[in-house]
């Protein structure tokens, strides 16, 4: 079987998606509060490409590392999305957008100390049980830590072991923190639970000064970041893989061709591995 | 069960504080650069969903306005729909229910901030499902018309569903717009209307009338006699909006 190589959905190209003429994704993944309590156009085009396609959602509000209480009314409609639209993956970001009751819509950094670490697992937790499925949490790009009492690989793996969630693991990002903090990028992946990895991210990003890179989703992806997913995805078994592209949008056959080089890739690195265990 | 200690609990709140007044907020074990990064992408993220809902209030209002108004209600407003596309409406009622400078000036602010809200309303509305079986056509003679449900009936101050900005401002007065999405597009009209037939559409919104009741009703309602001149009006305007698809068809009257 062929690893599955799937694109972010984006209003730019929903109708080139449906049409199938240059974008060939295995599947798409969909921001749900980007669809949710919409009807008309979009909700017609929604339904058209998750007719085509298989599914999975990133959520964006969710706020799993807020203080507060998780918004119950929120997590009872987007069960009811998820369901809709048969969502297969649903992942979040290991970051909170709200504070104090009011949401920010930014993916902030969560303090790296060990009382998050319990808070963020505890929420997960009940946040799976609400939806009734496992969350893929996912390792954010930040700028700056906050009083942290440990690293982000111990404190990604302590909120993943405690929550008993699986990992969306974006190697750009890991990329991204690796540059702008300092660490080594193939250490931090060594240090990861590869098998609780759901599904793979990979993007672009912009190097805003010479110290300091944003993870834009704005560029295609660049070499040293493919050379990275190239290590990771021989350390691990089989999982989707996905490109996301926000804006700055090249033409078609350019992220097609960025999807076809991280297939060229998982193949090098998975039919092997598939040869080695017949 | 509490999980998180008040110290971590305040680092987050400072944190998002900071992002959205960008007055120095005390951070410890942070790095600044990072930090302003956060405020700009956070502030960003305000500003070019609002841009994006608002564009004529954006381009009416010079740059430091705009700026005023996004930065005074980033900091100033706690939003509360986790639906970032939602988002632009809570700027309608911030303008509405605060006292701000920006009003004095333009009085109709808020006005143009809900008309370009309306249209993205009527956009995105989650779908209504007709359940009365009904056929599309427009054969209105003792017949209920189907008003499209997908629509808002609104009064405005001002002309702006007519004019542009700048000469609507000048235009003070009573207007009725009826605004739709048609069934096959998504796209959303706008249509002017008299109040007779706002007071027309108002009563079908409550119960099937065929238009002889309704030319009834509105002679008595505006004290004009000839039922027969109205019935013809009536007709001709449900007509005229099943052109446009702001009237489905008709329903037999039972
Ligand atoms: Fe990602």
């Amino acid at each position: 079987m062929n690893t599955k190589i799937g694109i972010g959905l984006r209003r730019e190209f929903v109708d080139e998606l449906v049409q199938q003429k240059q974008l060939k994704p295995d599947f798409i993944e969909l921001a749900p509060e980007n669809w949710m309590k919409m009807g008309g156009y979009w909700k017609k085009k929604l339904r058209q490409v998750t007719e085509k396609y298989p599914v999975t959602s990133h959520g964006l509000s969710l706020s799993l590392g807020s203080p507060e209480e998780l918004d119950y009314d929120f997590m009872k409609e987007l069960k009811k999305f998820l369901e809709e639209n048969n969502v297969q993956i649903f992942s979040e970001h290991l970051s909170y957008t709200k504070t104090n009751n009011a949401h920010i819509y930014d993916l902030l950094p969560i303090p790296f100390r060990e009382d998050a670490v319990k808070h963020v697992a505890t929420r997960i937790r009940e946040a799976q049980e609400l939806l009734g499925r496992k969350i893929a949490i996912e390792n954010v790009s930040y700028y700056t830590p906050v009083d942290a009492e440990m690293d982000e690989a111990e404190f990604l793996n302590g909120v993943v072991e405690e929550a008993d969630c699986n990992l969306l693991l974006d190697v750009n990002n890991v990329y991204v923190n690796a540059f702008n903090h300092n660490y080594d990028a193939r250490e931090f992946i060594n240090r990861l639970p590869l098998d609780k990895v759901a599904y793979i991210h990979m993007a672009g990003h912009e190097k805003v000064e010479p110290d300091l890179i944003i993870d834009t989703h704005g560029e295609a992806i660049i070499d040293p970041v493919y050379r990275l997913f190239e290590y990771t995805v021989n350390r691990m078994p089989e999982v989707p893989v996905l490109l996301e592209r926000d804006f700055n949008f090249p033409e078609l056959e350019e992220l097609q061709q960025e999807m076809n080089n991280l297939r060229n890739i998982t193949e090098k690195a998975w039919r092997k591995e598939n040869a080695n265990t017949r | 069960m509490r999980t998180l200690d008040n110290y971590t609990e305040k680092l987050q709140h400072r944190m998002t504080e900071y992002c959205r007044t960008g007055s120095p907020n005390f951070l410890p074990g942070t790095n600044g650069k990072g930090m302003k990064h956060y405020r700009r992408l956070s502030f960003n993220i305000f500003n070019n969903t609002l841009e994006q809902a608002y564009p004529i209030t954006q381009e009416f209002l010079n740059e430091k306005e705009w700026m005023e108004l996004v930065d005074g209600f980033f900091s100033g407003h706690d939003c509360q729909t986790p639906l970032l596309w939602q988002m632009p409406y809570e700027l309608y009622t911030y303008v509405e229910e605060n006292d701000l400078k920006l009003k004095e000036k333009y009085p109709f602010l808020p006005e143009l901030i809900y008309f370009e809200w309306l249209e993205i309303e009527v956009h995105t509305m989650e779908d209504i499902d007709i359940t009365a079986e009904y056929i599309p056509d427009k054969h209105f003679e003792g017949t209920v018309p189907l008003v499209n449900p997908e629509h808002r009936l609104v009064q405005l101050n001002y002309p702006l569903h007519l004019k542009p900005i700048k000469e609507a401002i000048q235009l003070p007065g009573q207007y009725f717009v009826l605004i739709f999405r048609d069934p096959e597009e998504g796209n959303v009209h706008f249509i002017n209307l008299s109040v007779v037939f706002v007071f027309a559409l108002e009563q079908l919104s409550q119960q099937d009338l065929t238009i002889n009741e309704l030319a009834i009703m509105i002679s008595e309602q505006f004290g004009v006699e000839d039922t027969g001149e109205i019935k013809k009006h009536l007709k001709g305007f449900f007509e005229d909006l099943f052109g446009q698809q702001a009237v489905l068809g008709y329903k037999p009257k039972k």
